[in-house]
């Protein structure tokens, strides 16, 4: 050595050179952590778009109450979808007049301005376009890609028409495409993630730009003071038959939906689905608990003479067990992030597989939500291998050193 | 150095107890080297792990440096005590398979929790010592038996323990080997002031030691001869 300095060897670096004593082992916990991790990291996934399209459902589309004025009760079921595709419409004040009666928590007007046929960012179809009032709006919100508010002369779309550009959307900042509506020129500027409701094929934009277009333009039958429905969200508390009710008392001309049944039903739907990854993600757990059990129990017994030598070397009960705790520790780190390598490859690459595969109105959390819930579960994977190991650890620690370092003599 | 008052052990229950040691009395003196033999199975690796404060006779006291070590400590202080004041040599050398021998010799200041302040030149000086200067970076897999052991003699010293105890550390040695080992583990005590107690069965160990403490086994007669 040329050096004159000598290291000196750490626990976590003894423990990472221990585990290369048996590679195959070591591999192979390793890969049953992987397992470990990419099923938690799945499950929880799953579990957590089911939710947060559960929440985002019920004040969405499915807002507690959706007040339209009477003569629209026909196109109820795709209001529920949001295309409301129909030219009856009321005046803005009845917003105002429906935020003050009792019992409502948040309104959010929206305007239906007409079915736009042609083609958006290189996909062609029919595409109701939507005007909401970003300040105010609970509705597509939640779906939104990237989590800004809508601005002047900018639109949001749905899933469908944005698929080919989603992930230009999401992580390039130069990303840029535009679409002319209504004789003017707007950017699109977001995404909403993937429903499998009417959204998907919707574009939004935003109202201020809608009633300018409103005000220019006069053969359009829409007229700047309109709107099309009003989103309510009904406070925590409140039955919403009695504020549909009152609403319809205190507005004149308007005729209110409970808009959460869908929400409802879905969420019964789902209900058993849940259960079940609940108690596949726990039997996963279970089984990877016995698998480092039993695999440490194997290694602290090819070691117990080891073990007694240690000990006789003066090493405490607490430092041999922190030398197989570590080795445990790495084989865990490097199983959870193969892993979750996997598993985020498979999720958030494949997303739109998935949906195609599963048809439920998914919502995948947004991608910093992602990586964080990623480090959760590495740490949950890690977790349990170091409290699995910790039992057959123990259970050789009560060896008296002296008959370790007997045997075999 | 080493004092032990009375000792007494005994394995297994109460129905099948089995006496390996009765009213054992030994005083060993700074620097002596004593060399402890008997039959197999007499309680020769009984007595040294006693002394070592690896194990708990069943009766008796132990002093180790003018402590009582037997009882009144927990098992961290005992370890810290082993750590501190023991160097153990075992019949197999048990070296970490993964680590160098520069490694191996580091381990019990690694285990001990403590800094390496010398840079090694200390564990350095030791493999010199035991005539593995070029060997450092070798992992034990590529030693042969009787280097092995050197670094396992390296190792048991590389904290300056006060007493060396070694079992049989010759064994499954050749004869050759095995007394050149011996010559090297009696020279670094003498050198270095350390007592040392070496379990053995060959005689010629055992006649150039200070002292032999013979265990005439099963009868658990007790026979010290000076
Ligand atoms: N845990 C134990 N239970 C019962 N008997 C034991 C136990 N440990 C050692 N012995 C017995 O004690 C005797 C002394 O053992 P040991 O000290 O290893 O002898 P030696 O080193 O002289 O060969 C042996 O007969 C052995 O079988
Ligand atoms: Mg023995």
């Amino acid at each position: 050595m040329s050096i004159e300095q000598t290291q000196l060897c750490r626990l976590y670096h003894i423990a990472w050179r221990n585990l290369q004593r048996n590679r195959l082992r070591a591999g192979l916990l390793a890969l049953s952590v992987a397992l470990t991790t990419a099923i938690l990291f799945g499950a929880y996934y799953f579990i957590h778009s089911i939710e947060r399209s559960l929440d985002a459902g019920a004040g969405r589309m499915g807002a507690d109450l959706i007040v339209t004025p009477v003569g629209l009760e026909s196109s109820v079921e795709n209001l529920l979808l949001s295309g409301i595709p129909a030219q009856v419409r009321m005046p803005k004040e009845n917003s105002e007049k429906v935020a003050v009666v009792n019992g409502v928590e948040k309104v959010s007007p929206q305007l239906y301005m007409q079915t736009f046929i042609g083609e958006c960012c290189n996909v062609y179809g029919e595409f109701p376009v939507i005007a909401i009032d970003p300040e105010a709006d609970f509705t597509i919100r939640p779906f939104l890609l990237n989590d800004r508010p809508l601005e002047r002369k900018e639109v949001a779309i749905g899933a469908d028409i944005g698929a080919w550009d989603a992930w230009g959307m999401a992580y390039l900042p130069t990303w840029s495409e535009s679409v002319r509506l209504l004789g003017t020129n707007f950017r699109v500027k977001n995404l909403l993630h993937r429903t499998n409701l009417g959204v998907d094929k919707t574009i939004f934009m935003h109202i201020d730009d809608a009633r300018a277009i409103a005000a220019r333009d006069d053969r359009h039958s829409v007229k700047p003071g309109d709107i099309s429905v009003v989103m309510v969200k009904v406070k925590p508390g409140s039955a919403y038959e009695d504020v549909a009710r009152d609403i319809e008392a205190a507005v004149p001309g308007v005729k209110v939906f409970t808009g959460n049944k869908l929400s409802r039903f879905v969420e019964a739907q789902l209900k058993p689905i849940k259960i079940l990854l609940y108690a596949i993600t726990g039997f996963v757990l279970l089984m990877a608990s016995l698998q480092v059990m039993s695999i440490f129990s194997a290694i602290v017994h090819e070691r117990r003479r080891e073990i007694g030598y240690l000990r006789a070397m003066g090493a405490t009960k607490g430092k041999v067990f922190q030398l197989f705790l570590w080795e445990g520790f790495w084989a865990s780190l490097i199983g959870g992030g193969v892993g979750l390598f996997i598993a985020l490859i498979l999720l958030v690459d494949m997303r739109n597989v998935i949906q195609d595969l599963i048809p439920l109105p998914l919502l995948f959390p947004w991608f910093g939500d992602g990586v964080i819930v990623s480090f959760c579960t590495m740490v949950v994977a890690i977790m349990i291998t170091l409290l699995s190991a910790v039992w057959p650890i123990s259970r050789s620690m009560n060896l008296d050193p002296y008959e370790a370092v007997r045997e075999g003599e | 150095m080493i004092e032990l008052k009375a000792i007494g052990k005994t394995y297994g229950k109460r129905n099948k107890q089995r006496v390996v040691l009765a009213q054992v009395n030994l005083k060993i003196e700074a620097g002596e080297f004593v060399a402890v033999t008997g039959p197999s199975g007499s309680g020769k690796t009984t007595l040294l792990c006693i002394m070592g404060a690896l194990l708990q006779p069943t009766s008796g006291e132990v002093y180790m440096d003018g402590q009582r070590v037997d009882s009144g400590l927990t098992e961290n202080e005992r370890a810290s005590i082993r750590s501190e004041k023991i160097g153990f040599v075992f019949q197999f050398p048990a070296l970490i398979p993964t680590l160098t021998v520069m490694e191996n010799v580091l381990l019990p200041i690694t285990l001990a929790g403590k800094a390496l302040d010398d840079g090694g030149s200390w564990a350095r000086q030791l493999l010199a010592q035991v005539g593995l200067s070029d060997r450092e970076d070798s992992l034990p897999g590529t030693l042969s038996g009787g280097e092995q052991r050197r670094v396992a003699i390296a190792r048991a010293l590389i904290r300056r323990p006060k007493v060396l105890l070694a079992d049989e550390p010759t064994g499954a040695l050749d004869l050759d080997t095995g007394n050149k080992l011996m010559e090297l583990l009696q020279n670094l005590c003498r050198e270095a002031g350390l007592t040392l107690v070496v379990v053995t069965h060959d005689p010629t160990v055992a006649s150039k030691a200070n002292r032999e403490v013979k265990l005439l086994g099963i009868n658990q007669e007790y026979k010290q001869t000076i």
